[in-house]
């Protein structure tokens, strides 16, 4: 869901999406990049997000991903979902707090 | 995403799933440790950090792979799909440019699958399907008794009681089951309707695996005589239709037949017993026996009235069951001398129409699929022909993008599965046309099938349909297809067609040969059975059985045959009093029912002629009875209200009895001694015309008349015969209730109009003339369209020529004459070819036709006439055409 989220602003390549998790999870969330690269040739599989080669920043060929209408879908679908659990989470934790 | 993206990552796909991995995966460990170095790190050290990151490089490696190696194996099959899709939608749009061409197409291949698809419905229900309902129906079978009876070996499906109960002594059946199929009347007064019943012992529903859908089903106690406790179950279908599924039909009495039954059970939903004919009810056999036969039914091996349903025992074959059976039989009827030792029980299968024993109508299906299937040929050569002239005329087309680089393989692709195509939304078309035709056939031949099991459209007419036409597709497209993907071969067709006709397309003519050849075969066939149809209708059958109304009253077993004819007399008078009755006569036995003989002498012979028909056989009559079947009288007189009792005895003989008795003498005046010699002289008063009175192709017979009131011995009548001026239908109300009137204690009526009798004997003769017509008419117009297609096009192509020709001062007629000439000279080949063909299968078709040669010239010479003049007609509008063309436009053309 994370690997979605990344490429939600436009398509990256894998290091990119690295990078961006790294850096807005604040390397809480680190995983190994050798799985995030499994992880999206999976969703590639699944049509969730699509690949193609282009051009990097610095003029070197890389491997684009992007999300695919299905991937959005999914992406929202997800999102909605973890929102509602966390919030429950959240919610349990209040009162838990306030009793 | 783009077209041109897709075949790129198909290429790099191509280059190696690895490369492209490892690739990815540098540019990220470049990347990452650029960034490190760029922060301060060391490159050993970022390097380190990089793998660290990353984790076991070669584990990912091999991972990756995995999921590449399983999305590439996706995307093939997606890739062929699009591929397929992409062909299809092209032919979609493609047939539905030339519309008018695709509707032709439709309408002709459709009206050949229709045909073979209504057969199929047909044929799956007579012999294909067993009936529905029954369990293991493979393991059920028929019985059949096989004895030779005064000479001649006969097969029969009906046996007395005890034949059957022998059965149950072998082990090779796991049950056994008497059937008596009969018509009840069902219900009251003028309302009252024909319905279909079996009688069967209670063991029926068990052996065939039918379980209730309400109620119970029979048991043994309900097979007994006690009048009390007689019961009836209904088939499910007639539940419906006459009592709207209402589960309060359970205990209600139902008028059948003389009396009245108890409903116990519904029968599940499907059943309709064990024939294709439809089952409305079902009766324990005991208590109804008693109204259907007299005598000791139930231990006589005389009296043949059932028919034996078999389950074998698992595991039994055949074979061996026939073989026990047997055994069993001739061992029961060891101590009759008389009976065929030889005699042999076969145990066929439950659908009679694949017994040993099948009736003309599975014959005469299995010729008109047969038949349909030429049709079928027909249509797919017309078609091939239109595919032709299509691809001859988009060769440049074709050339072109064969130099653009598309392969012939995918070409030849295309153009199948555009033909393919066509033929399933002809298809489409021929399941319309199977559904309209198959009902028509389903009217007119088979009213009592049952075929509400699944409706007329099921998923099996539907299979078949969309298997035929793929398969007449693949037939009709695989020669244009592949000759169209080499244009240069249809370069050369083409050219034949305009060098002036000395190298015609001798692929175009052959298709025309073919059709005009199936056609004549068709209507060869069409032309027989028509004959013979015609010479069945109109034979003379002695007696007029139109507007006739047969009545045929059941009493009381133990009425005395004086009380009958008093009752009869007193009805007679009744019944002729009704309006729009005319006359009303009565006798002792129904023309194509009941025989009866009486010993004969006839003084001056030794012994009485033997004829194969045998006699003779005498009928007694009511005064009457001449003037109600319209019997006319040779010679003399008939009979009048004052012969009876008492007065002269005198008789009436048919023509074949007095031309054998007394040939060359008058009959006139002339003694019989019935009874024997030493009875009193019978004096003959009358020849009457000879009455077909056992079956329409059997022929006449030694039978003669005496006044009921003079019968020796005294005999009962049997039946009235009530000639009409309006429909004898509109009298079965009225006349059921004069009868009633003059005999309350009638327990039965029969009330039938005289012709149904007959109609089961027209029926195959209706059904081979009517289809074989229809579908050979059909061949005709899809031929004569092939044969007109081709010779307009071979007009359109000789232009220049006929043009030039005219130029040069060559007459219209000649013209027209040298085009028609090609038409003609191609249906005659075909004509030639089918008259052959019709005349090899002629031996096979002999014994459904009657009293006509199977090799009747008459008939083959009408078919080429008609043929010939159709292709003059289908020929005439093009060589008319070809008259018109201006040397002018002949040049521009060129």
């Amino acid at each position: 869901m994370l690997v979605l989220k990344a490429l939600l602003f436009g398509p990256r390549h894998g290091y990119a999406v690295a990078r961006w998790i790294r850096d807005t999870s604040d390397d809480t969330l680190a995983i190994e990049e050798g799985a995030l690269y499994t992880a999206l040739h999976r969703l590639e599989r699944r049509r969730w997000i699509d690949a193609d080669w282009g051009v990097s920043e610095n003029n070197r060929r890389a491997k684009y991903y992007a999300l695919t209408r299905e991937g959005r879908r999914q992406l929202d679908a997800e999102t909605s979902r973890w929102t509602r659990y966390a919030e429950a989470v959240f919610k349990v934790l209040r009162a838990a707090e306030g009793g | 995403m783009s077209r041109i993206a897709g075949i790129r990552r198909w290429l790099h796909l191509d280059r190696g799933v690895a490369e492209e991995i490892d690739a990815e995966l540098a540019f990220h460990f470049d990347r990452t440790i650029e960034e490190l170095v760029a922060r301060g790190w060391s490159r050993d050290a970022a390097e380190e950090e990089g793998r660290r990151r990353f984790g076991d490089v070669t584990v990912y490696r091999e991972t990756l792979r995995e999921i590449a190696e399983a999305r590439r194996e996706g995307r093939r099959w997606r890739l062929r799909l699009e591929d397929l899709h992409r062909m299809l939608a092209q032919a979609w749009r493609g047939i539905w440019r030339r519309p008018s061409f695709t509707l032709l197409i439709a309408l002709t291949l459709g009206l050949g699958i229709g045909v073979n698809a209504a057969m199929f419905g047909v044929l799956d229900r007579l012999m294909l399907r067993p009936p529905a309902g029954i369990r293991d129906p493979d393991t059920v079978r028929r019985m059949y008794v096989e004895r030779s009876f005064l000479g001649q070996l006969r097969l029969s499906s009906t046996v007395s009681y005890s034949d059957i109960r022998d059965l149950e002594q072998s082990p090779a059946f796991a049950r056994v089951a008497a059937v008596r199929p009969a018509r009840l009347a069902y219900g009251d007064g003028p309302a009252s309707r024909d319905v279909r019943v079996e009688l069967v012992t209670p063991n029926y529903f068990p052996l065939l695996g039918v379980d209730p859908a309400l109620g119970r089903l029979f048991v043994s106690a309900d097979d007994s005589t006690d009048p009390g406790a007689s019961v009836v179950v209904l088939s499910h279908g007639f539940w419906r239709s006459e009592f709207g599924g209402d589960p309060g039909v359970l205990g209600r009495t139902l008028a059948l037949g003389d009396g009245h039954f108890r409903v116990i059970g519904v029968t599940a939903p499907g059943f309709a017993g064990p024939s294709p004919e439809r089952v409305d009810a079902w009766l324990p056999l005991r208590p109804a026996a008693r109204m259907m036969v007299g005598g000791p039914w139930e231990t006589s091996r005389g009296i043949h009235w059932l028919e034996g349903l078999v389950r074998l025992a698992p595991g039994t074959q055949v074979t061996r069951a026939a073989e026990m059976a047997t055994a069993l039989h001739r061992a029961a009827h060891a101590d009759d001398p008389r009976y065929d030792r030889n005699a042999r029980v076969l145990i066929g299968p439950l659908l009679e129409a694949r017994g040993p024993d099948s009736p003309p109508e599975a014959h005469v299906s299995l010729w008109i699929a047969g038949v349909s299937l030429a049709v079928l040929v027909v249509a797919c050569a017309n078609v091939a022909n239109l595919l032709l002239l299509r691809a001859i005329r988009r060769r440049r087309e074709v050339a072109v993008r064969l130099a653009l680089g598309i392969g012939r393989g995918r070409l030849l692709g295309e153009l199948l599965v555009e033909a393919i195509l066509l033929a399933l939304v002809a298809g489409a078309a021929g399941v319309v046309f199977a559904l309209w035709g198959g009902e028509a056939i389903r009217q007119l031949l088979f009213p009592s099938l049952a075929w509400d099991g699944s409706g007329p459209l099921s998923w099996r007419l539907v299979g078949f349909s969309i298997a035929i036409s793929l398969l007449a597709g693949l037939l009709a497209g695989v020669i244009p297809a592949w000759l169209e993907s080499r244009p240069e071969l249809l370069e050369a067709l083409k050219s034949g067609t305009r060098q002036s006709g000395s190298r015609r397309s001798v692929l175009r003519g052959a298709l025309v040969v073919t059709q005009a050849a199936l056609s004549a075969a068709l209507l060869v066939g069409a032309g027989l059975f028509l004959l013979s149809f015609h010479r069945v209708k109109s034979l003379d059958l002695g007696m007029d059985p139109s507007k006739v109304l047969l009545i045929a009253p059941t009493f009381p077993r133990e009425t005395k045959p004086a009380r009958r004819r008093e009752v009869f007399a007193l009805a007679a008078e009744r019944i002729a009093r009704l309006p729009g009755v005319e006359r009303v006569g009565y006798s002792s036995a129904v023309p194509f029912r009941s025989n009866w003989a009486e010993e004969l002498s006839v003084p001056g012979l030794d012994s009485l002629p033997t004829v194969a028909t045998g006699g003779p056989y005498i009928d007694g009559v009511s005064a009457d009875y001449f003037a109600a079947l319209a019997v006319p009288m040779l010679q003399g007189r008939g009979f009048s209200p004052e012969d009876r009792e008492g007065t002269a005895r005198v008789a009436v003989v048919g023509e074949t009895m007095a031309s054998l008795l007394w040939p060359g003498q008058r009959a006139l005046g002339k003694c019989l001694r019935i009874g024997g010699d030493t009875m009193p002289c019978t004096e003959v008063v009358g020849v009457a015309r000879d009455v077909q009175r056992n079956s329409l192709t059997s022929g006449s017979r030694m039978q003669y008349y005496v006044p009921l009131t003079q019968y020796p011995g005294g005999a009962a009548p049997d039946a009235f015969f009530v000639r009409t001026s309006g429909d004898p239908v509109g009298l079965i109300g009225p006349a059921r209730a004069a009868l009633l009137e003059a005999g309350p204690d009638i327990r039965w009526i029969e009330l039938t109009p005289m012709q149904a009798l007959l109609d089961p004997e027209f029926r195959s003769w209706r059904m081979g003339a009517t289809l074989f017509t229809a579908f050979g008419g059909l061949a005709l117009i899809v031929a004569a369209i092939g044969l007109y297609s081709l010779l307009s096009y071979g007009v359109a192509n000789r232009t220049p020529e006929l043009g030039l020709r005219s130029a040069l001062g060559a007459r219209p007629s000649r013209l027209v004459a040298l085009v028609a000439r090609d038409g003609l000279a191609l249906v005659g080949m075909g004509v030639a070819l089918g008259v052959l063909v019709a005349f090899a299968g002629s031996p096979r078709l002999q014994p459904l036709l009657f009293r006509t040669s199977a090799r009747e010239a008459a008939v083959y010479a009408g078919v080429g006439v008609v043929l010939l003049v159709i292709a003059a007609l289908a020929g005439a509008l093009p060589a008319w055409r070809a008259t018109r063309v201006s040397p002018l436009t002949a040049l521009r053309a060129e």
